[in-house]
């Protein structure tokens, strides 16, 4: 593995929940506290590994985003978390910026829990709401109710100062009118980012199974556009900054993790299924929470697979991800990193893309047009090599 | 028993090289070279899943030309296609010893497209196995083939196959040969897949099928029952040898064409070829001759000697005719080159595929290919794609009409889109078929309204036992080549089976259905239908093209038409949607795999004016509604 001298981004996987909810396809086991105390020792093992392997001459590596993601890592008692964030602060160098996000469920939220989670040193928290109405509440297998939800983020308004919700549309049988009013009560709430994401139907999820069992017609993408720009709309008009594809902030609080994706840095990802890029290397681990255990107890890394991206591959992944930001991708940054110019590597694509009125060039960069906002797919497989 | 075995022999060619080969002799010393008291020539005749391939294996298992452990599954299907779709396409040939006895197995391709090639190794053979599944019984297929068998004098040995079968009803079986006029005395009751019944088939090829005659003083006569084209030694032809010898260093004549070719070597099927030196009268196997093509070589034409030729070929030589015809365009523009090779060399196996450069103005560059049949038609496509790795686009198979014009001309269409101004045509005659179909009798009502539906002719109707029908009708070659087979299937829950030659050719009203997309006219997507059933087929058509081609970003209007005349419209919607919602936790791979997967699909599409069209939307016309 390459030494790498930037700052890193970490995310750490909590493979556990107390049930799964229909759509979801992350890896994850049932919840139990013996199981989770066992595994976070192995975390940290994995954790002091990397901190080991990651730095060099007596530098730790530098962390400027910290996420804990899973499954569900509300999980956690405030306590076991702190371990985890000490671990982390000894064996990395920790900026007092840093941003340190956890991912919580409404339904596991109480004030002493989220006053203790502040105190072990999280500083953002991104919410699982996904809607406030029940019908589709109980239709993505999600374990609270509308009222629960509110309550629960006007809880967590009392302890912190930067969190986030997550929507889903898209849902079937949910009208454009449905989506209005959890758009309402979203911004009544007024949170500090939100991220919206379409419902996906993902391979070996139930909502797939009952979805090949006609239980329910998958919802057309005109009306999923609609409900887009309704958002956008909305959102924008409540003073948010639509900042990529699915995500919009109040100034100031973008999430900064979910920024090192987009903008082509490093990362690195810890637990069973997580993954990592480094050195233009993509690597991940083991989504078994089992051989994840055994791998590190061989004094081995869990890594179930590495890819070295070819130039090509890399100039691709830097462009798309990149243009899902809506500011785009800058043209010198992309002309620094590989030594061509991005217009002119990408001049057919480029003329294509702009004929069809996707694409946009201006101010050194390129980015998506509103069109290309809804057809993105169509603009990012044309950089694939 | 007598005890006979092979010993290396020497034979010096004239041109002074040495080939070693093995000849049979008897205990004592006696060469058996041209006698045919000890041979046994045979096929297998069976309809589709009666077990044919399983028996074989077994055949050749039995008299240890193969150990268990050797056996891939069913030898004698050598491509993976046949193996995998369980039907031969290919004959074969194999030679069994037993009991002192050389037992020659030909295997014959299973299928009605084949018929002709069938008929060649039946005519290669002096007995047939009849291999019947003991609870499926008598089928179309199998009767044809017992027919043509009969024809050519086979001693027919009736094997009743998968007794093991909890639903095996033996008896019921021989009820049903009887009827037919088989004589049941010596049938075998067999299970090839657990060896039942083996040795007495071997025992009973020995008692009841006839030794070849011996006639190795006449002058030679070879019948080619098949022949295949390997890259380092040319043409390999598959014969019968049925009167005279041929041994190397000889000089050969084809028949058919007189062309004269010199002897490299002769041999027989272990399965794998081991050179003889010799092959006489009776005998099954190879000739090797430097032949370059097959098509110099074709099935059922007769080799000869170049000095002391027979007066006349033997009975049956017919060059085949294709049936059906396609166009198959490269996805690919720049993938031309590399159809147009592996045109050639599937051709170089195949004399009966014929193929001529087209060009169409939606798809471009490609190929008007004609096949013996849809079989024939979808497993050459399958090879294409999967042995030569090409992506193709296949236009709906049509047939070859007869058009006469009214100045007199008459013209041979195989595709739509050469089909004249309608104001210049006289008359349209399109092939017409004897297609008989054999089903239970409660099917019979459904079967004749499909018959009907497809413009069918009721010829004949009769029980052939109890509770089976066999229904003959008169039908044109163009509606069978669409998914007439799958609907009589569907209609008789599987029951019925279907048999079909061609009669000839007869007038009909025909038109000529054009579909426009986006307003232009897409050539490969014209088709030849019967003026009555006309819009109610484009109406069909139309919007099967709406579910398959996928939106576009604009809106796509998809109309049918008959000369000027708008028949049918329907309208894709723009797509207005398409973007990755999720972050996938940092999984930019996936993320990655999923473009790919778009942009392949993508790739996998013709571009047709502005409108990406996917393949399948090419064979739309190939299925109908069953509402319709």
């Amino acid at each position: 593995m390459k030494m790498n001298k930037d700052t890193l981004g970490l995310y750490l996987h909590i493979p556990f929940c107390q049930g799964k909810c229909r759509y979801c396809d992350f890896y994850s086991v049932n919840f139990e506290q013996a199981l989770l105390e066992k595994y976070l020792s192995y975390l940290k093992k994995e954790l002091l590994s990397y901190s080991i392997l990651l730095q060099g001459k007596g530098r730790k590596v530098e962390l400027e985003t910290i996420y804990f993601g899973g499954g569900t890592p509300g999980l956690l008692s405030a306590e076991e978390l702190a371990q985890v964030l000490d671990l982390i602060s000894q064996e990395f160098s920790l900026s007092p910026l840093a941003e340190v996000s956890l991912e919580v469920n409404p339904s596991s939220l109480t004030g002493e829990k989220l006053q203790a989670y502040r105190k072990s040193g999280i500083n953002r928290l991104s919410i699982g709401v996904q809607s406030f109405n029940d019908r589709e509440l109980s239709f993505l297998g999600r374990r609270h109710d509308a009222r629960e939800a509110r309550e629960k983020i006007e809880l967590a308004g009392r302890y912190f100062d930067n969190y986030s919700i997550d929507l889903i549309y898209a849902i079937p049988d949910q009208e454009l009118a449905d989506w209005e009013r959890t758009l309402q009560q979203a911004i009544q709430l007024s949170p500090y980012h939100v991220s919206l994401y379409s419902l996906q139907i993902e391979e070996g999820t139930p909502l797939a199974s009952s979805l090949a069992a006609g239980e329910f017609e998958e919802t057309d993408n005109s009306l999923d556009a609609e409900m887009y720009l309704l958002a956008r709309q909305f959102l924008r008009a409540s003073g948010y900054e639509h900042y990529e594809i699915s995500n919009f902030a109040r100034n100031g609080y973008q999430s900064r993790h979910n920024r090192l994706y987009w903008e082509f840095r490093p990362y690195l990802g810890v637990g069973p299924g997580s993954h990592s890029f480094m050195g233009g290397e993509r690597f991940w681990n083991h989504a078994d929470l089992s051989l994840y255990m055994e791998k590190l107890n061989q004094g081995e890394l869990p890594v179930q697979e590495r890819i070295q991206l070819s130039r090509e591959e890399q100039m691709a992944e830097m462009v798309f991800m990149g243009l899902r930001l809506l500011e785009g991708v800058s043209l010198t940054e992309f002309y620094k990193m590989f030594n061509v110019s991005l217009t002119e590597y990408y001049a057919r694509e480029i003329e294509k893309l702009q004929s069809q009125g996707l694409i946009t060039i201006g101010n050194d960069r390129i980015s998506l047009t509103e069109k290309g906002l809804l057809l993105g797919n169509l603009v990012f497989m044309e950089f694939l090599p | 028993m007598m005890s006979r075995g092979y010993f290396p022999c020497l034979l010096i060619k004239k041109r002074g090289s040495v080939i070693i080969f093995y000849e049979l002799v008897e205990e004592g010393g006696t060469c058996l070279k041209g006698k045919t008291d000890h041979i046994r020539n045979f096929c297998i005749i069976a309809h589709i899943d009666h077990g044919k391939s399983t028996l074989a294996d077994r055949l050749l298992e039995y008299t240890g030309v193969l150990s268990e452990r050797e056996m891939k599954d069913q030898v004698l299907d050598k491509m993976d296609l046949e193996r995998e779709r369980g039907i031969t396409i290919k004959a074969q040939a194999v030679r069994l010893e037993y009991k002192g006895y050389e037992l020659n197995l030909i295997d014959t391709p299973g299928h009605v497209d084949f018929a002709y090639e069938v008929s060649r190794s039946l005519a290669a053979c002096e007995g047939a196995l009849l291999v019947i599944d003991a609870s499926q019984g008598v089928e179309a297929q199998t009767l044809a083939n017992i027919y043509l068998a009969l024809e050519h004098d086979l001693e027919i040995i009736p094997v009743i196959n998968k007794i093991d079968l909890p639903s095996a009803n033996p008896d019921w079986v021989k009820e049903q040969l009887m009827d037919i006029g088989i004589d049941v005395e010596g049938a075998i009751l067999a299970s090839a897949k657990d060896g039942t019944g083996i040795e007495d088939i071997l025992d009973a090829i020995i008692k009841y099928i006839p030794a070849p005659e011996n006639t190795i003083d006449s002058p030679l006569r070879a019948l080619v029952f098949d022949s295949i084209y390997d890259a380092y030694q040319g043409v390999i032809a598959y014969v019968r040898i049925v009167d005279g010898q041929v041994k190397p260093g000889e000089e050969i004549k084809l028949m058919s064409n007189n062309k004269v070719y010199e002897v490299d070597e002769v041999g027989v099927f272990k399965p794998d070829m081991v050179k003889t030196g010799i092959l006489s009268s009776g005998e099954v196997g190879y000739i090797i001759a430097g032949i370059k093509d097959v098509k110099n070589c074709r099935v059922g034409d007769t080799i000869t000697s170049a000095q002391n030729p027979a007066s006349e070929p033997l009975p049956g030589y017919k060059k085949i005719k294709p049936m059906v015809y396609s166009g198959l365009y490269p996805t690919d523009n720049a993938d031309y080159g590399l159809l147009n090779d592996a045109l050639e060399k599937l051709q170089l196996n195949d004399a009966s595929l014929t193929y001529e450069p087209e060009t169409s103005e939606a798809l471009g560059f490609g190929f008007r290919v004609g096949f013996l049949g849809l079989l024939h038609m979808e497993i050459i496509q399958e090879r294409l794609e999967r042995e030569y790795g090409l992506d193709l686009v296949v236009t709906a198979p049509s047939v070859e009409y007869l058009i006469s014009l009214k100045d007199g001309e008459i013209l041979e269409i195989e595709n739509p889109a050469d089909f004249p101004d309608v104001n210049n045509i006289e008359k349209i005659e399109e092939p017409y078929v004897k297609a008989e179909i054999f089903l239970p009798d409660e099917f019979v009502g459904q079967a004749m309204e499909l018959c009907q539906q497809n413009r069918g002719e009721f010829k004949d109707m009769q029980y052939i036992d109890e509770n089976r029908v066999r229904l003959v009708y008169d039908i044109p070659l163009s509606e069978l080549i669409t998914d007439f087979f799958d609907h009589l299937k569907s209609r008789t829950r599987g029951y019925a089976t279907l048999d079909y030659e061609f009669i000839g050719f007869k007038e009909s009203k025909l038109v000529k259905l054009d579909i426009l997309i986006s307003g232009e006219p897409v050539d490969a997507l014209s088709i030849i239908v019967h003026a009555d059933t006309a819009e109610a087929k484009g109406r069909s058509l139309v919007s099967r093209l709406k579910k398959l081609i996928p939106q576009q970003m604009f809106e796509v209007p998809v109309q049918a038409a008959i000369g000027n005349k708008i028949i049918a419209r329907v309208n894709i919607k723009a797509l207005r949607k398409n973007v990755l919602a999720k972050c996938y936790g940092g999984d930019v791979t996936r993320k990655r795999k999923l473009l790919e997967r778009q942009k392949e699909g993508k790739k996998r599409m013709k571009m047709v004016g502005k409108v990406e069209i996917p393949q399948e939307a090419f064979m739309a016309v190939l299925q109908r509604d069953e509402d319709e």
